[in-house]
This record gives C-alpha cells, structure tokens and sequence, in this order.
C-alpha cells in the first residue's frame, strides 16, 4: 500500500486552491460594489482561511479518538447553541441563524453538522454489537432508531430556524452513515419510506417562502422577476461563460449584480462565468479528487469510529458541493447551502477546514 | 462490494451529471444565454445629431437648432413602478395616464430607452435631475431641435421637420434614413433635406440591475449636418412678408443677372414649429380653405393675364409680324365673329410701346390673330412657360400651356412620329390646338392677352420678366448659394442662363414698353413712377370664372442695369392696381433700407 501520508499533502493542497480560487472568485464579484464593507469582503475571506488552515493543522495534530470521549459533550453544546440562536440570535434574511460572538456573527447549524457526523459516528462505533445479525430484531431496530432520535433534536431545531438546507443535509448525511455503518437495506428502505410519509407534513410545516422556492425550482418562468429572478440569472451566468469564460474581470452577471449572492451560495454561477467550462472542470475535478483521497482515508481507516467519521466528513462534502450546484444549475431547489471551501462564510470555512483536520489525523493514525 | 464503493460510484455519477448539466449550458446554450446577458446590460442611448442651420446670402441665421431636454427612461428587469409616474405627473404636469401611454406606445427593444416626454423644458430637467437618486433609471438627454426663431417667417420657402412618413421612409430606406427620424417636408428643409440631414450618434452603455449606468462601453458622435446659405436676403425677405401681410399671394423677389431668389414668400402662412411639436394644429391647418401650407410662389398657377403680353410682344417683333410702329385702333371692343372682345378702355390709335403701357387688350388681339396660337404656345415655351423652372423646391408646379410641346424641342430623329406620341401622351394639354378642330379665333384672341389656358407660376413669371432685365437670357432660379460642410464652404454653381434668340432691337421695345407703363401717367403701373428708383414692368388682371381677378405686377428695377425682378401676385386681389401697390411698398421699403 502507498503511503497514507501523501493523502496529507494533497488534501491541504486542494484545500488551499479550493480556498485561494473562493478568495479570488469573491474579489472580483463585490470590488465594484459601493459599500466599503462590500468591497473588503475578500479580506475577511482571506482571515478564515487563514485561521481555518491554522485550525487543520492543529486538529490535525490532536487524535480523532479524544472526539469519541468528546462526543455527548460536543452534541449537548450544540444543541444549547441553537436553542440560543433561537431565543436571542441574530436575524437575518427572515431567519434567526446567527449568533454573535464577541467580534464575529457564529452559526451553530454549520458546527451542528459535524457534531452530527461525530456523534452518530460514536453510537454506530459503540453499539457495534447490535449490528449485527445475530442480534433480536428489537436490538436492531433500536439501533436505528436511537440515532434517529438523537438527529431529529438538532434537525427540527434548525428547521424551526428556519434552515431547511442545513435541516435536510444533516438528515441526508445521517441517511449515508447509515449506509455506510452496517446497518441491514430493509431499516435504510424503512426509515426512508416513512420520509416519505412524511412529506405531506413535512410541506405544510414548511414556511411560504421555502414552498416558493419549491415551485420555482419546478417552474422558474412561474415568476422570472420575483422567486425565479435568482434561478434565471445564475443560469445565465453559468451558460454566458462558454468553454473558456470571459476572464476575471468580465463576470457581468455578478459585477453589475443580477446575480444575487455571488459570494456566497452562488459563487460558483460568478466563477463559472469567469472561467468557463473549462475553469469549472479544473474545480470539479479538485472536489472530486477530494472527495476520492476522504472516501480513501475511510477505506483504511484502522477502526470502525474513523471509518464512519471520514465517511461522513467526505458525504458531508461531497453532499454540500454536489447540492450547490445543482442547484445553480437548477437540478434542485434553491437551499441556501454554501459551496465548501469557495462560499463566504467564517463559519462554514472553520467548520470544513476543522473537519479537514480530522480527516487528515485519521488518515495519519492509518499509517 | 463495500458500502462505501457504491457511495464513491453514486457521487461519480452525480459528478457526471453535473458535468453534463454544465456542457448543456456552457456549449449547447452558451449563445443563447450569452444573448440573455447582454439584453440584461446593454442599453444604447441614441443621441441625435444636429441638423444643419439654414442661413441667408450673409449668414444670418433663417433656421438654427436650440437644446432641448428629452426624459427617458431605462429599462428595467421590473415595469416602471406607478410610483414613479405619479412622481414625473406631478413634476411636468402631464397627466399620468398620458405617461403611461407614452411609455407603452414607444417601448420598442428591451435595450433601447423608453422616451417619455420631449422637450420638457430646463427647469423640469433640472428637477428630474434631483429625482434621479431615487429613480436611477431616469435620464435627461439634450438634444438639439428645430428652432424658427420668427414664427411663420420664410415658412414656405424653409418648410419644416418632422417624423419621417412611411412613404418617404420607403424611398429614402438606402441613403441611411430611419424610422422616428425627423425629416424636412416642404421647402428647402425638404429639397436639400440630404445636406442638412445629421448623422446621428449614440451611446451604448452598461447597466446594472437597477438601470444605473454603470459605464460607457463606446460612443458614437453625431455628425451636424451641413449648412446651407441661401440666396435669400432676410432684409428683403421680411420686407416682402410685411408687405404681403394678410392679403392671399405670393412675392417672388429675384436678381435677373444669375437668378438668385432674394426673397420668395407666400400668404396665408403657417408656423412651422407647429410641426416640430406635431401640435393639434395641425389639423386645422390642413383643413383650412385657403391652404396655408400651399406655397403660391411655386406651386400655385394662376391665369397669366396680361402679363403674357410681354411674350406676345416679342414673338410678334421677333418674327417681324408687326415691328415699333405698327398701330392698330382700339375702340374698346373687338370683335371676332359674332363675339364682342373686350378692352377695359377704349384707347384709340395704339402703338406696340402704348399697348404694352396700357395694356391694350384689342392690340393684342389683333397681334395675336396675326401670329397665330402656335406661334404664341412656341414662345412662351421659350420664356420658360409650361414647364417647371426645376427650381430647388419641392413640388414645383409646371404651369400650363395650351400645346406644351413643341416640334423644335423634339430630338431630331424623333421627329414625325414623335409628335403624334406627344399628342397621345399630352391630350391635357393638347385638347384643342393641335387638333385644330375646336380651336378658334376666338381662342387665340383669348390666349394672346394670356386669359384661359394660360396658367403660370409667380415664379415663373418672374423669371420671364427676367428675360428682359438681363438682356435675354432665360435664367435658372435656385435657392441654394453655398454649402458649409465641417468649416469649408462650398460655392454651389447652377446651370448658367440659357440665352434666348432674342434681338437686341425687340428687347429694347419691349423694356421701353414696360418702363412707359410706369412712367406715361396712361401706363398702368403709373403709381410706381413716385419712387425713387426707376421701374419698369407690367400689371396683369387675370379674370377668374367666379370670384374677383388675380392681380399681377411683374417688373424689375432699376430701369437700366437692372438687379432686381419683382413679382407680386394676389389671389383674387382685383385690379393689377392692387399689386403695384403691394410692389411699390416693397420697394419703397428696399430703398428705404438702401438694399437697392
């Protein structure tokens, strides 16, 4: 086998071009923006990435195993942070998301997902023994079903947000560990169908601008100026951009602002204008690589906790990236889900560098 | 397989997909959504250029261009909020429903701006101005339009402009004409229409997604167009409007020597700003009965009267019919078969210099019976009669003769067979004479003092008084006497005069004659003698069926060396007296100004 240290180095290195090509994609997306703070966005970008890099090396450094010890106090801390956000955080675009911590605006749905990750990580690890098949049909079931329950808790806390992006992406996150732990097809089919049940209150409880959304995404003409505005112009962001798009400062959609949030959840519509279809192949192909050396670190992982956690860090990018853009290319319905590594956000960066760092500490400890 | 295998395979997949997707887009649709992106940014802001000023013989300005301020609108991704109509209402006073309409009506390509107003006026600019920082996507644009600074002044002969009509549209579709484009209609503004026309500019600019500019991709100047210097005096052109002033006629003032019009004008007038506005008025305008927009000086034609004798007299000395001293007696009637012809006085024993003086009708019934009307029609085809002078206006009227067309004008090889086809071709004009069948003494006698089919133009009339002012010599009457195109000015020269085969000897007859009718206190246009500058000329009282007659006076002055041809008509205004007075008014006024 090839050294296991090499996927170090190439996972910080794609990390980093990943990062360096968000940074420049936010550069040139609000420099010809009025406002100041607008125009320094990229700055701040720069300063979580770098703090993000500093996190990586020093999770990097701390065993994986500590986290399994961590695990319950990590999943209390979460959810009293979003029960903080929802009684005193910060609103913003119509939902209550943020929570301000001494000179930055903190969202605990984002760390929420990889406390998610390790806490369903530990139960399957723990309760390895109810997996397996010699076990009453009560066990295994009960082996589901708790994990279940411990996701619904910070799941329905963050719909009530309301965040039906995040929401979803922890639940289908949770949906993948549990492909991927042994748990039998028949409880994966069974719990899914009762999503499936769901749905109808799952679509009333949702608010009208997520339905809005819904019916946009089936129809973006329905209302091309008002919900499909956004779906439309990233659209034509992307498509205006050709094979070999129209160069860094030529990234009209963006820079004469019809496209909406071209540093955040659209940025990839703003670079895929910049670069084209062949920038774009380049980014593809850095996610993809990524994701391939995470879904390796799982494969050789040593024991079974490292296993399901690299697993879930790489779904847990690799969902992210996959969701983003399809839905800019209008695949999938508008959620306000950030493209890792690329999207503004301090949080989202922390959170996936910080993730990277465990990754890459499970991958060290393979050696 | 493991688990994790179908997740890598299922993410590869989803990879693909994605990849496809963005071929999709990137190649497949890249034209058509790059299209997307440029209606969404590009907006072209026309700029019309300035059309060109028309100036007179000494560069006083006739027709010049003010700035005016046009509002417009950008388009926006969403329809212009009512908001934002009932604003611009409240600013310009126009009701808000017209705004709307406007705004519907001249919406024609997402990326050209609406026009809303026109000419708003600089204070209401000045407070769009203000408004803009709220309503980015407003704009003021400054362009220039058509100012008549004297109202109705020079009306027929300048004309006006307006929106282009879809017939001229259609035949000017290849010299760069378009629609919405303001054209002349009607005098020099419409006939030298491709000088003065500018080329116009723009602007194309990109928008941000609230319709502010956000920067100027290219512009594209505006060419003026050239100026023009008439041959027009605006000194004798005024005074030859005053004097018209409320009587229907026309004055066509021109030089003898190279047929430049020194002033040309026409009454009823209209204001020709009323067109630039296209003002309501319009209408009236064209309904009125006594045709305001019809320019008499060119496209009007009146019975010639007496004025034709001055034709008669020299084809009769020209063909050596009768010479200076053959009299014939006038008893105030003539009679050819059993018609009595009329003279307006009984002025016994007159001689060709008296019949011109008086204007004797039975001399030159008699002189007509003895040329014969062909020999008449041939002459006055001479003098430039029946046929447009081509001078440079629009819609020129050629007149009328009783036989327009004559064998000498006929290229040789044509000759014979040619006739007979001009017959068929001109029946109009060929009723009578040729056929010889209907055609009578009577007739003759009647065209000889240029009662019936003879139908003229002021002007040329005019240019046939000219004939004898310049020593015989049939002059091109034209308008334009330079070009100033880009600060180099171009003379314009026109065809020289064409000399007639005209004696010296007949001349001097004649011009005797036509100075006696001023000076013999018996010559109609004895009133002229008062004035300081001698006159010669003829009066003319062209009896109409129904109605009053036309009075005509044509003459020039000085006597001898002459610079100026006068002709005064007035449109059912009575005796000849009449016209020599407006003519005497004119003059009186030239001297006063020392223009003479």
């Amino acid at each position: 086998m090839r050294g296991k240290g090499e996927y170090y180095n190439r996972i910080v290195i794609l990390a980093v071009l990943l990062a360096v090509l968000g940074i420049f994609s936010i550069y040139t997306g609000t420099i010809f923006r009025q406002s100041a703070w607008m125009k320094s966005i990229y700055l701040r970008q720069t300063l979580w990435v770098v703090m993000g890099l500093i996190s990586l090396f020093v999770v990097s450094r701390i065993s994986y195993r500590y986290l399994y010890d961590l695990t319950y106090f990590l999943y209390v801390l979460g959810i009293i942070l979003l029960i903080i956000v929802d009684l005193s955080g910060k609103v913003c675009f119509g939902a209550r998301r943020w929570l301000h911590m001494f000179w930055f605006n903190f969202q605990p749905a984002e760390m929420m997902k990889l406390i998610m990750i390790i806490t369903v990580s530990h139960y399957f690890s723990a309760s390895h023994s109810g997996l397996r098949s010699s076990v009453s049909y009560w066990t295994k079931t009960k082996a589901v079903v708790t994990p279940l329950l411990l996701v619904s808790l910070p799941v329905l806390l963050i719909f009530k947000q309301p965040d039906l992006g995040t929401a979803a992406l922890i639940f289908l996150i949770f949906l993948f560990i549990l492909f991927i732990s042994r748990v039998e097809i028949k409880f994966i089919a069974f719990l899914s169908f009762l999503i499936f049940l769901l749905l109808p209150v799952l679509w009333f409880s949702l608010l009208d601008y997520q339905k809005a959304r819904l019916l946009v995404f089936l129809n973006p003409n329905l209302d091309p100026l008002g919900r499909g505005y956004t779906i439309i112009q990233s659209k034509i962001a992307v498509a205006s951009g050709g094979f070999w798009g129209r160069g860094w400062f030529s990234a009209t959609q963006s820079q004469l602002q019809f496209l909406p949030e071209s540093h955040t959840d659209f940025i990839f519509a703003h670079f895929a204008q910049m670069w084209g279809f062949f920038g774009s192949l380049v980014l593809l192909l850095s996610f993809y690589l990524l994701i391939r050396y995470g879904l390796m670190v799982a494969r050789d992982s040593s024991d079974y906790f490292g296993y399901l956690l690299a697993g879930g860090i790489t779904i847990y990018v690799a969902l992210q990236v996959l969701i983003n853009l399809a839905m800019i290319m209008g695949l999938v319905p508008i959620v306000g889900l950030p493209l890792p590594f690329l999207s503004y956000g301090g949080t989202s960066i922390l959170v996936t560098f910080i993730s990277l760092g465990i990754l890459i500490n499970i991958a060290r400890s393979n050696r | 397989m493991s688990r994790l295998k179908i997740v890598h395979y299922f993410i590869i997949t989803c990879f693909i997909i994605i990849i496809l997707n963005l071929f999709y887009l990137q190649f497949i649709k890249s034209g058509q959504f790059r299209r997307l992106d440029l209606a969404n940014r590009i907006r072209l802001i026309p700029q019309p250029g300035s059309r060109g000023a028309i100036l007179d013989r000494n560069g006083l300005v006739l027709v010049d261009n003010r700035p005016s301020f046009n509002l417009y609108l950008l388009r926006e991704e969403e329809k212009p909020k009512k908001e934002l109509f009932a604003k611009l209402s409240s600013v310009l006073g126009i009701k808000e429903e017209m705004l709307q309409k406007n705004y519907q009506k001249k919406y024609s390509f997402g990326f050209l701006p609406v026009l809303l107003a026109q000419d708003i006026g600089r204070s209401h600019a000045v407070v769009i101005e203000e408004l803009k920082s709220k309503f980015p996507q407003l704009f003021i644009q400054i362009a220039p339009r058509r100012m008549y600074r004297e109202g109705a002044f020079a009306c027929h002969l300048l004309g006006y402009v307006s929106k282009i009509d879809s017939w001229r549209l259609e035949q000017f579709k290849g010299y760069g004409y378009k629609p919405k484009d303001e054209v002349g209609f009607g005098g020099v503004e419409e006939f030298y229409d491709y000088l003065l026309h500018p080329e116009d500019g723009g602007m194309q600019v990109e928008v941000d997604h609230r319709g502010r500019i956000s920067r100027v991709l290219g512009v594209k100047e505006g060419k003026r167009g050239a100026d023009i210097f008439l041959t027009i005096d605006l000194r004798i052109q005024r005074i030859a409007e005053n004097a018209l002033n409320g009587k229907t006629g026309a004055v066509v003032i021109l030089d003898p020597r190279n047929g430049e019009i020194l002033g040309l004008c026409s009454f009823p007038e209209f204001n020709p700003s009323l067109f630039v506005q296209s003002s309501p008025v319009i209408r009236t305008l064209l309904n009125d009965p006594d045709a305001p927009l019809f320019n008499r000086a060119v496209s009007g034609t009146f019975p010639a009267g007496s004025i034709f004798k001055m034709i008669v007299a020299a084809a009769g000395l020209e063909t050596k019919t009768i010479d200076a001293k053959t009299a014939f007696f006038c008893r105030g009637a003539y009679r050819i078969g059993n018609r009595q012809f009329q003279c307006w006085k009984e002025h016994g024993r007159v001689d060709l210099i008296k019949g011109l003086a008086a204007s004797c009708n039975v001399f030159f019934y008699n002189l007509g019976l003895l040329l014969g009307p062909a020999k008449i029609n041939q002459f006055a085809l001479k003098f430039g009669l029946g046929r447009p002078c081509t001078v440079d206006l629009p819609a020129e009227a050629q007149g009328k003769l009783p036989y327009s067309f004559t064998p000498f004008e006929v290229p040789a090889r044509f000759r014979g067979g040619a006739v007979a086809l001009g017959d068929l071709l001109r029946t109009g004009f060929t009723r009578r004479l040729r056929r010889k069948t209907s055609w009578f003494d009577g007739d003759t006698a009647n065209f000889a003092i240029g009662q019936g089919e003879v139908l003229v133009t002021p002007l040329q009339a005019a240019r046939m008084a000219a004939v004898f002012a310049n020593g015989g010599r049939l002059i091109q009457p034209h308008l334009l006497r330079a070009i100033k195109k880009e600060s180099s000015i171009l003379k314009v020269k026109f065809k020289n005069p064409k000399v007639l085969p005209l004696r010296q000897s007949t001349l001097n007859i004649i011009n005797q004659g036509l100075h006696q009718a001023v000076c013999r206190s018996e010559g109609t246009a004895h009133i002229l003698s008062s004035l300081k500058v001698d006159v010669a000329g003829k009066t003319g009282t062209a009896q109409v069926t129904g109605g009053s007659s036309h009075s005509w006076f044509v003459g020039y002055f000085p006597k001898d060396n002459p610079r100026f041809v006068i002709c005064v008509l007035l449109e059912h205004g009575g005796s000849g007296y009449n016209a020599c007075l407006v003519t005497k008014e004119i003059i009186q006024k030239m001297l006063e100004e020392g223009i003479i």
